[in-house]
């Protein structure tokens, strides 16, 4: 269990690694497409440290954690919907202008995030 | 829902880890549904209550 963790933590870190050196290198060339559909290796890193942090409650397979699954997914749909009328709301008012593979990149990454952020908070709360 | 699963467990000197390998959850399932964060189901109730030899009500009662 220990070692899952701690691989959980590794794929994290070098996950978060490759993140950092995509967005210098996007920085530099001033390439900001770039840097946006390399969120997902953001959102790949946390991810994996928010499953090192629930590895050993999600093995157990109870009721407990069904809930705390159903409840993430539930509140993560209400997000996914805020997140789209928010994005299509910046594309139609031209205030960020976004390509098709930037725009799902960007919500990908955001529903990764949110869907085990808000399992990270709800094992808190339950 | 408050419940007097601590005392239970107590009287009859049975562990946190011990009643969670019982009902097969996690411990950290038993802490939840003690602190009252999390209301058990009712097949769970009822297997918790079957265990101590005793009524649901007896454990799990509502906060009025």
């Amino acid at each position: 269990m220990k070692y899952s963790r701690l691989a959980f933590l590794f794929i994290g870190i070098v996950d978060l690694v490759l993140f950092v050196f995509l967005a210098v290198a996007a920085t530099i060339t001033g390439d900001t497409g770039l840097l946006s559909e390399n969120l997902i290796w953001l959102a790949m890193a946390v991810m994996a440290f928010c499953l090192s942090y629930l590895f050993p409650q999600f093995i157990q397979k109870d009721e407990r954690m069904k809930l705390i699954r159903q409840k993430g997914i539930f509140f993560s749909f209400f997000a996914f919907l805020f997140y789209s009328i928010l994005l299509t709301t910046l594309l139609h008012t031209n205030l960020i202008q976004l390509t098709g593979s930037e725009t799902i990149s960007i919500l990908t990454s955001l529903m990764i995030c949110t869907v085990f952020i808000s399992w990270v908070v709800l094992s808190k709360i339950y | 829902m408050k419940n007097d699963l601590p005392e239970y467990r107590k009287i009859h000197g049975i562990s946190q880890d011990g009643l969670a390998a019982k009902l097969g959850v996690s411990r950290q399932t038993i802490i939840s549904i003690e602190k009252g964060r999390y209301n058990p189901s009712l097949p769970l109730a009822l297997q918790i209550a079957r265990l101590f030899n005793t009524y649901v009500e007896n454990i799990f009662f509502l906060d009025e």
